[in-house]
């Protein structure tokens, strides 16, 4: 792939990642400081449950989560991490899937009504780390 | 890969951890923030001898509430008073930016249950009763941040529902208690817990609240009057009111009852209103207090100060459909009306029929 349109689409994978765990971010401090949101996310909450199996599917999303972090990081060691940004950045995108596990695991719907949302939210985080690991290593 | 990815890939991972690490600390900072510390107090606080006033008067002046505070009647050997609003106490402004004294911080989550919003069970409120130190014998006082908040009123209703004898609202909120010059802090107070038994079976008062299913029958045998306590627009099915309810309308039969959030149940010094202005609203649908009432309104917050209004007059037929119009239209088989059928404009129809664009946007 030319170098450029690699450059291109990293650079496009890594801002849709920051624009979703800015939004994800949002949508998690207005629902504790909005009753509307709460309510909100409360009836959101209700029609996730109806239409998909949501605690399987989180077990899921935690699995795919660690998938993801663990192809990502294989990816980027097997071709190679260029320079201190690189290793910065490899950090930081083990930091969605470490936040991930570690939110999934201490907290539920009861807890935090934006739970499933932030959840699937962090999916989406963590797939895209696979397709970025290639196109930001050094090969 | 050239320079300038990485330095804009550093930036973006940058952004990317900050982002995460704000979520964290929120999200961590939110469950610490649930937890409150709670001093074990074992001991029941006795029943009040000679209230210095009548046990069913809920709306009480800054002034009563003042002498409570200061020890001064014989209520102050028993209460618990409670600034209520939602959210948690470090995300509550009314409570945080200054608050009556010695007032503890009531969620009204804590009283209500995420499905409907409607109460809670009979156990979560004694579990709750519990933790803030409240038997039936405690005069419990509650205050929201003005006379037009209904978040006082939707838990002093649900208190005198589960049992508490003496339930009191401090009339015009915290609004009216500053106007009277009296001073607030910002200390944060912890509930005291208590092991003593409630002292009734939960709930005490069942005849207060009115289910779905109830509403339903009733409405149908033309045995109760459903009154609407919403905004016009709410009431002529132009908007459902909320964000989170999709769906215009009103159950079928209802009247108007006025909106509480306009002020149309403040008088201007921003006191409640007194039963002859409910009474003149209700004259309007050809209703009268002394028909068998049911308020509601989206969610049971406005609803519950007519209610208050009528029952510290000693009326007792009326009662809160606690639903509201939320759990109503969750329902597509139930009948509706839309536009307001004193003016002759207005469809019948069932919640099946009605669009789903209705919802307030944000």
């Amino acid at each position: 792939m030319k170098k450029n349109i690699r450059h291109k689409t990293a650079v496009s994978l890594l801002v849709v990642q920051l624009i979703l765990a800015m939004v994800l971010a949002v949508v998690h401090y207005f629902t504790h400081a909005r009753m509307g949101m709460a309510r909100h996310m409360s009836h959101l909450n209700t029609k996730f449950r109806a239409a998909l199996p949501m605690d399987m599917l989180v077990k899921v999303l935690l699995v795919v989560a660690v998938v993801c972090a663990v192809l990502a990081l294989v990816i980027r060691l097997r071709r190679g991490i260029q320079g201190a940004g690189g290793w910065v950045l490899c950090a930081l995108e083990l930091a969605a899937p470490v936040f991930t596990v570690a939110y999934t695991l201490s907290s539920n719907a009861s807890k935090d009504r934006a739970y499933f949302a932030l959840v699937l939210g962090l999916a989406l985080i963590n797939l895209l780390s696979v397709p970025l690991a290639p196109l930001s290593s050094k090969k | 890969m050239s320079t300038s990815f990485t330095r804009r890939g550093f930036l973006g991972a940058l952004g990317l951890g900050g982002s995460s690490l704000i979520m964290g600390l929120s999200a961590c900072g939110n469950t610490q923030q649930a937890e409150t510390k709670t001093e074990q107090k074992t001991e029941a606080k006795p029943a009040i001898d000679n209230p210095s006033v009548d046990v069913h008067k809920v709306y009480v002046d800054a002034a009563w509430v003042k002498d409570l505070i200061d020890g001064k009647l014989p209520e102050s050997a028993n209460y618990a008073l409670l600034e209520c609003s939602w959210g948690e106490e470090s995300d509550s402004k009314a409570y945080t930016g200054g608050h009556i004294k010695g007032a503890v911080h009531m969620n009204t989550d804590n009283v209500e249950s995420d499905q409907y919003w409607n109460y809670r069970s009979p156990e979560e409120f004694k579990d709750l009763f519990s933790k803030f130190g409240i038997t039936k014998d405690t005069v419990v006082v509650c205050y929201g941040a003005k006379a037009v908040d209904a978040a006082d009123d939707r838990v002093a209703l649900g208190f005198l529902w589960a049992g508490v004898e003496n339930v009191k609202c401090l009339d015009g909120g915290l609004d009216a208690w500053t106007k009277a010059g009296y001073g607030t802090e910002t200390t944060s107070n912890a509930p005291q817990s208590t092991n003593a038994d409630f002292g009734v079976t939960i709930p005490a008062h069942p005849e207060y609240i009115m289910s779905i299913d109830d509403a339903i029958k009733e409405s149908e045998a033309g045995t109760v009057k459903l009154v609407s306590i919403r905004s016009y627009a709410e009431f002529e099915g132009k908007t459902s009111g909320y964000s989170y309810i999709d769906r215009a309308g009103e159950p079928k039969g209802a009247i108007w009852g006025h909106d509480t959030d306009d002020g149309s149940y403040a008088t201007a010094d921003g006191l409640t209103v007194g039963k002859d202005k409910l009474a003149e609203y209700l004259k309007e649908s050809d209703a009268s207090l002394d028909d068998h009432l049911a308020f509601y309104c989206g969610t049971g917050w406005r609803a519950a100060i007519p209610f208050l209004i009528m029952y510290q007059e000693g009326y007792s037929n009326m009662v809160l459909y606690d639903g509201g119009w939320f759990q109503w239209q969750m329902n597509p088989d139930l009948p509706v009306q839309v536009g307001d059928p004193k003016t002759g404009n207005v469809e019948y129809t069932t919640v099946s029929t009605l669009p789903t664009d209705k919802a307030v946007k944000k």
